[in-house]
């Protein structure tokens, strides 16, 4: 599988947030889930990856350097901003066509074909789109141009299941294409959980985990008892989700161990949440999991 | 070009609710003042300098205070869009500001009954020698500065402007008089050489925009 | 194409690369994909059976590794059913292991294999 995107090492200091030596690979064809908290870093690097903000050091290479200049580059990047970054006096026409004359291969049929799918009004202002719309115009600019990558930045944050859920489908259906790959950011697993390939989770500033969605749900499982087997496996890696006086909740990934320690322990499948909560939450315990 | 022609169209978009304001002032300021002040009467250009150097001033500042509140520059900076392009626009943008309010003021100052003193060739071309100077500086100020810092720079540059404008006023006297001496100099010749030099200061300004926005972050 | 059924279990034990690979190779191996079959798609079948198109692709490298599938860059990934000894030496290799539990279990309990031989063919004859 070919490299679409290759970061290495890539890091960029704030007076109070630090990006440490990012490193993480985008794969032809994949859907590539971005997942961190509110201010884990996610927009500071996907900022990063579109030149919006200038690293410290490191390396980015796109597209296994097939292009010369960050002009074809950009021509070859479809992009979806949380915030929209539109003219919002602008209507959707003028925004579009200011767009549409800067990429080589602007396809207005396709263009169109969107608009009329997310019915969306050419005429109408952009300051008066709801969020959804927003997205779903910013999704319409970013696949009219033959982009084979497609970078969005929390484009299902406060929006309602439905439009998440057609937002998945499109994503789904472009990947189909022989290269094309998605990388977007969000906060929500279960947007993830639906159509990733591959996930990245990022927590203060540093890639915590990259692999297999589902090899990373397979090497977790959701542990639970009670408080004298928690005792009992208390040595073992284990990441605690809930606690109460009648037992507990967990995530582990020294599954088999615990089996073995105590055979009759309850094991279930872990969710891509549940991963993620036991991955990001407050630390308890550093060393486990 | 197409680019650069959307571009500026999105800059007039954006301060479209002030346009007819500011073309209603354009009209009746020099009507108003010169009925006021008769020694505009016979001499327009220091009052057409004027005017012409504030119409430019405020169509930018407006345009600039929009593209600070609404956050569409962003977008632009990921699309392939050359920084130049961006760059020239906004001199595209205050040039034509600057030719509409001198038409403005050329027919008023042909319509008798207006008042409105006339205003020669040479000082048409001064005007606008002057005024892409000063953008020529301005326009990459404001993408090094951004538009909260510019304020604070503008709102010192129109607390030294009556002394500016004295100054502005011997450079005038003293520029007619040399003007006068060298008669000989065709309209042409001034012509020529102020679009050269108009040429010269845009691209050297656009290069230096570009070069900024390069450097900037988002 | 043949019929191609893929039931994935969330509750199994086995992880989803290994339920997806067994099945295509039952299905091989019961004949329902035929030999010189084009199977879907790496991103169309991950899509479909909404698992990673790495998982996916896991099982097309481990299937060509076994000899049940053959992948030509740009075609696509082909069953491989002409191999007969292969298809034999499978079929003959899951039963063993079967078998070999079953074994051990009769033995550690003591049943004589003229027992077992009575079972196994009543459970043929009732199965």
């Amino acid at each position: 599988m070919n490299t679409v995107l290759d970061i290495r090492n890539v890091s960029k200091h704030f007076s109070d947030f630090t990006l440490a030596n990012i490193s993480l690979e985008l794969k032809e064809n994949c859907i590539t889930g971005f997942l961190g908290k509110n201010g884990a870093g996610k927009t500071t690097l996907i900022k990063i990856i579109l030149g919006l903000l200038h690293k410290d050091s490191g390396e980015i290479i796109f597209f296994s350097n097939r292009y010369k200049n960050i002009e074809t580059i950009k021509n070859k990047i479809g992009v979806v901003l949380d915030d929209g970054y539109f003219y919002d006096n602008l209507n959707l026409k003028q925004m579009k066509n200011i767009i549409a004359s800067t990429y080589k291969e602007w396809d207005e049929t396709t263009y169109k074909n969107y608009l009329k799918k997310f019915r969306l009004n050419e005429s109408q202002l952009i300051s008066s789109l709801s969020k959804g719309m927003k997205m779903k115009y910013a999704l319409a600019l970013a696949l009219s141009h033959g982009a084979d990558l497609l970078i969005m930045d929390e484009p299902t944050s406060g929006l309602d299941p439905e439009i998440r859920k057609e937002l998945i489908d499109i994503l789904s259906e472009y990947v189909q294409e022989e290269g094309k790959s998605v990388f977007f950011s969000t906060h929500i697993t279960s947007d993830l959980e639906r159509c990733a390939d591959e996930i990245v989770i990022i927590n203060n500033g540093k890639i915590i985990e990259q692999s297999n969605k589902d090899d990373m749900i397979e090497s977790y499982r959701m542990v639970k008892g009670t408080l004298d087997d928690l005792e009992r496996i208390s040595s073992k890696s284990i990441k605690i989700l809930d606690q109460t006086k009648y037992g507990f909740t967990g995530i582990t990934s020294d599954y088999e161990e615990i089996k073995q320690c105590i055979p009759k322990i309850i094991l279930e499948k872990a969710s891509l949440e549940d991963i993620f909560l036991a991955k990001t939450g407050e630390i308890e315990n550093e060393d486990y999991i | 070009m197409k680019t650069i022609y959307n571009l500026v169209k999105k800059d007039y978009i954006l301060i479209k609710k002030s346009l007819l304001i500011m073309l209603l002032f354009v009209t009746f300021a020099p009507i108003f003042i010169s009925m006021r002040a008769p020694e505009f009467q016979n001499n327009g250009t220091l009052l057409y300098g004027m005017l012409a150097l504030m119409i430019t001033f405020m169509t930018y500042h407006m345009i600039s205070m929009e593209e600070m509140k609404q956050k569409g520059f962003v977008y632009l900076q990921i699309t392939p869009m050359s920084n130049k392009k961006i760059a020239i626009s906004k001199y595209i943008v205050v040039t034509l500001a600057y030719l509409a309010t001198t038409i403005i003021y050329c027919i008023l100052a042909l319509l008798p009954f207006t008042k409105v003193g006339g205003v020669g060739i040479k000082g048409i071309m001064l005007s606008f020698a002057i005024i892409e100077l000063f953008f020529g500086i301005y326009i990459p100020l404001t993408f090094k500065l951004g538009y909260v810092k510019l304020q604070m720079v503008s709102s010192g540059i129109i607390f030294l402007s009556p002394f500016i404008i004295s100054l502005i006023s011997k450079y005038f006297a003293s520029v007619i008089n040399i003007t006068s001496s060298i008669q000989s100099l065709s309209d042409l010749t001034i012509i020529v050489g102020i679009v050269v030099l108009t040429m010269i200061v845009i691209s050297i300004g656009s290069k230096a925009s570009s070069n900024i926005l390069k450097k900037q972050e988002y | 194409m043949g019929r191609l059924n893929i039931v994935i279990s969330n509750t199994s034990e086995k992880p989803l690369y290994e339920q997806i690979k067994e099945q295509i190779k039952s299905a091989i191996l019961k004949g329902e994909l035929k030999n010189g079959e084009l199977l879907p798609s790496i991103r169309n079948f991950s899509t479909d059976l909404k698992v990673s198109i790495l998982t996916i692709r896991r099982v097309y490298d481990e299937l060509e590794e076994e000899g049940f599938v053959s992948s030509q860059a740009g075609k696509g990934t082909f069953v491989l059913a002409g191999n007969k000894d292969l298809i034999e030496d499978t079929k003959r290799m899951l039963i063993e292991e079967k078998m070999i539990e079953m074994v051990t279990l009769s033995k550690t309990m003591g049943v004589k294999i003229q027992n077992l031989h009575e079972m196994l063919d009543i459970i043929y004859e009732e199965v």
